[in-house]
């Protein structure tokens, strides 16, 4: 096990590298830098070469890089140049938030996706089945930046019961803080039932087909037993890769959702410092998440066995 | 024809199943809602509109709490213009009046001011106000790591240098210039780099940057990086007595303040409707439906839209090519149109609330269709392609592109838009890289500072949008003129020139929309659009 995990993580660093090369070279591609978009329309040349040179950008690309990566070996992300504050620091405050809205979200779809794509495919073209494949059809189809607007109209214009904006950590203001988690955590959660519950169904479809299946009913076990001890185990598998996948990608992209909230996120974070060229951030942004990614994989290919037993790390 | 068959055993224990399902499941969704409407209101923010804090949306948290820091944003100078105060500030029509100074004396060369400080005022931090703490404050201010984005307009590069600043008693401050200068005065009292007049308990032992400890009439108590500032009034501010105008005049803090930064304006707009913020910014396009809860502040502003032509390109270096264009369009109509018939049509850069603004710049382009297919014709026009930039972020930008764009289509010349990212636009103009550009410059406070940005070389400077060597010489010409009527005819003959020129087509002077809840009185605009909270009051 030990040494697949060193096999894995040593593959993740080409992987990484080549993300970090991509990533320095295309935020530059974009015209504009964050010294000119400070200025704006002010025209005072003088200021922007000091600015420049003050934030490095009067330098090659190619030693730019040099100098980043060698700070990157020795753990400094750098300095973001709009924040004036270390771009570790930055994503040690915004990531938190974003993983406690996507873990909890997570979490809850998959409380919800598991036994309603099992009971789909259990109920396989009829009344139940239907309905759950007509509800996450409507799920999938309702973007979570348009769930989050309709979820502030509802509870937060109209009924006043939830904010409709902020955030405060729950090392602060405990169990009141959820009321700021629970609009954000539904408008992502709906889309990630309707991805998962797509998956178990199908999944859990292929799985009753099988002799086993067939095999255990005729033994007179129950459809309760059937199916939580024979069905669910052997239809996790591949919906644990779509729960990786999609636990990942929102790790990396809840921008939307915490602009429509306001919540201070790493998604935020990142396409804030895209528009304003806060090239540090970005850059340790976006080498986060690869990180992320690589880990998620890592994690979900290290949880497979346990659910399918024939294989073997 | 359908067979009605009766259900086998297995069918009917499987309906048993799946009814038991639903039931539990409906169980729990009511449990569930039972809960979260029970727990949480409770605690809800249905109870936060109690609280006596003023809240303001900002769409962007400040990056720095230094005033006229490289760092700063406009909302930077938004918060900070109710923290800090400068030696002179600005009235509505963007005229200078006292504020730590009450008076003071101009040498008859014009290089030598000569202030005298108001008795009785105090810092945030209680240590009183002197002259020392205008040299101190000058002095970090000029010092390079201070990041002053305005050491130009001392230091000789934008403005005159300031030789020496002396102290000759605690309420006396004199500042000696190398050359007589119409700006120095209005120079300290930009929004976006004021000579703030601070305490040194601004900076701490190493003279690093703390917070801003000022006299203004609010305290900056707190700042959560990307959420709020928090604001909160300075018990000992000592108000001037005039009436309030502009920055200047009268303040009496009422309430904390928060300025919370909520970047979409639509998620806003929901705040302010559930209660949750009081006032905020917004345009022209995305006002809500009236409501007896809420109303809006018109007032009008002092940035000017324009549509930029590149002179230097092939096509548009023909000015009858560029008048043709002018001539082309009902620019009063556009106006209108964009606005929603909350500006007026304004062809001069000095915006129409200034005191500068006279009869003359109210002359503007009159649409002659005859007349432009005459000029395309004489400049031998074929149709050729022009590309007008614009982007998503000002909306206000983007509708004017669109209407150009199809206008100029019905008068025969061929436009297409190119919607570029608002970084990218930035880019193009600060380069020159563009055919026509929809744009908006920021306010500035004085007609010869937005001339003077706007006026240049091109081939040295390409973000200068009018390259005339008479008109820059023109402008030259009052740097030490004083005498605001002969300031005025020279701003007008120099309206008159850009008119000629037609280096761009000045629209209007982008108006201060606020959106204020019913229960805060006090609220006023005025054309720099910074948010004063002094006389502000919520019930």
């Amino acid at each position: 096990m030990l040494s697949y995990i060193i096999k894995r993580l040593s593959m993740a660093v080409p992987t990484v590298f080549i993300v970090t090369l991509l990533v320095f070279g295309m935020i530059r591609a974009i015209p504009g830098d964050p010294a000119s978009l400070m200025l704006g329309d002010l025209n005072d040349p003088a200021l922007l070469q000091q600015m420049r040179h003050s934030f490095g950008l009067d330098q090659s690309i190619p030693a730019q890089f040099v100098i980043w990566v060698s700070h990157l070996l020795s753990g400094d992300f750098g300095m973001s140049i709009v924040r004036h504050q270390p771009v570790l620091e930055l994503i040690r405050e915004t990531f938190p938030v974003t993983a406690e809205i996507v873990l909890a979200a997570t979490f809850l779809a998959c409380v919800i996706a598991i036994p309603a794509g099992l009971f789909a495919a259990w109920m396989q073209n009829r009344r139940g089945d239907l309905a759950v494949v007509m509800g996450s059809i409507m799920l999938v189809s309702i973007p979570s930046f348009w769930a989050g607007i309709l979820l502030i109209w509802l509870f937060g214009v109209k009924l006043h019961l939830l904010p409709t904006f902020g955030y405060q950590p729950f090392s602060q203001a405990g169990w009141a803080s959820l009321k700021y988690l629970v609009l954000p955590v539904i408008a992502v959660t709906l889309g990630e039932i309707a991805v998962v519950t797509r998956m178990m169904r199908a999944s859990s479809i292929e799985v009753l087909r099988l002799e086993y299946i067939a095999h255990a009913r005729a033994k007179g076990l129950s459809e309760r037993r059937v199916l939580l001890r024979h069905t669910l185990p052997n239809a996790f598998g591949p919906t644990l890769t779509v729960i990786g996948l999609v636990l990942g990608h929102l790790l990396a992209g809840g921008a939307v959702i915490e602009t429509v909230f306001t919540l201070p996120g790493m998604g935020r974070l990142l396409v804030e410092s895209i528009y304003s060229r806060d090239y540090p951030v970005v850059q340790g942004c976006l080498l986060v998440i690869a990180l992320l990614y690589v880990l998620t994989n890592l994690v979900v290919d290290l949880l497979y066995p346990i659910f399918d037993p024939r294989l073997k790390l | 024809m359908e067979i009605p068959v009766s259900p086998t055993p297995r069918l009917l224990a499987l309906r048993r199943v799946e009814n038991r399902w639903i039931h539990s499941m409906k169980r729990v969704a009511i449990a569930g809602a039972l809960a979260l409407t029970t727990a949480l209101p409770a605690t809800g923010w249905a109870a936060a509109p109690a609280l006596p804090e003023i809240r303001f949306a900002i769409n962007t948290d400040t990056t720095t709490s230094m005033p006229g820091n490289v760092l700063r944003n406009t909302f930077t100078d938004e918060i900070l213009a109710n923290v800090i105060e400068s030696l002179v500030a600005l009235k509505s029509d963007l005229s200078v009046a006292p504020m730590l100074a009450d008076s003071w004396d101009i040498s008859p060369d014009g290089k030598q001011y000569t202030f005298h400080l108001r008795h009785g005022v105090l810092f945030h931090d209680g240590t009183p106000f002197t002259s020392a703490d205008v040299k101190w404050s000058f002095d970090f201010f000029m010092k390079p790591q201070s990041g002053y984005v305005c050491r130009g307009n001392y230091d000789g590069h934008r403005g005159p240098k300031v030789l020496a600043v002396t102290t000759p008693d605690p309420h006396t401050v004199v500042f000696d210039l190398d050359r007589p200068s119409a700006l120095f005065l209005t120079h300290m009292t930009e929004p976006r780099c004021p000579l703030a007049i601070l305490s040194h308990a601004s900076v701490d032992k190493n003279g690093a940057w703390l917070k801003p400890v000022g006299t203004g009439p609010f305290v900056f108590s707190e700042w959560k990086q990307g959420q709020y500032v928090l604001l909160k009034p300075f018990a000992q501010y000592q108000s001037r007595t005039e009436a309030p105008s502009g920055l200047a005049g009268a303040k009496h803090p009422q309430a904390d303040v928060r300025f919370v930064a909520i970047p979409d304006e639509a998620a806003q707009v929901s705040a302010l409707m559930s209660g949750q913020i009081d006032v905020m910014n917004i345009s022209e396009n995305n006002l809500p439906p009236a409501d007896p809860h809420w109303h809006v502040i018109v007032g009008p502003g002092a940035d000017p839209a324009a549509m930029l032509m590149q002179t230097r390109d092939p096509l548009l270096a023909d000015v009858r090519i560029r008048r043709a264009i002018a001539l082309a369009v009902d620019l009063p109509g556009v106006v209108n149109a964009v606005s929603g018939g909350m500006a007026r049509y304004n062809s001069s850069l000095t915006p129409d609330a200034e005191a500068f603004y006279t009869a003359g710049d109210a002359v503007g382009y009159k649409q002659n269709l005859p007349e432009v297919k005459r000029l395309l014709a004489a400049a031998g026009y074929a149709g050729q392609t022009l590309t007008l930039e614009t982007n998503r972020r000002y909306p206000h930008m983007y509708s004017t592109a669109v209407y150009m764009q199809s206008l100029l289509s019905q008068a025969g010349i061929n436009a297409k838009l190119q919607v570029v990212e608002w970084g990218t636009q930035v880019n193009d103009f600060r380069s020159g890289h563009f055919q026509l550009m929809s744009f908006g410059y920021s306010a500035r406070i004085e007609p010869a500072l937005m001339y003077g940005d706007v006026l240049g070389d091109k081939s040295k400077n390409p973000m200068v949008q009018w390259d005339n060597p008479k008109a820059r010489a023109l402008l030259r010409s009052i740097d030490g003129v004083s005498d605001p009527s002969a300031r005025k005819q020279v701003f007008q003959q120099l309206h008159q020139m850009m008119m000629d020129d037609v280096p761009m087509i000045v629209l209007y002077d982008s108006p201060d929309l606020t959106l204020v809840s019913n229960r805060l009185q006090g609220v006023t605009t005025w054309p720099l659009r910074l948010k004063r909270f002094s006389n502000v009051t919520k019930n």
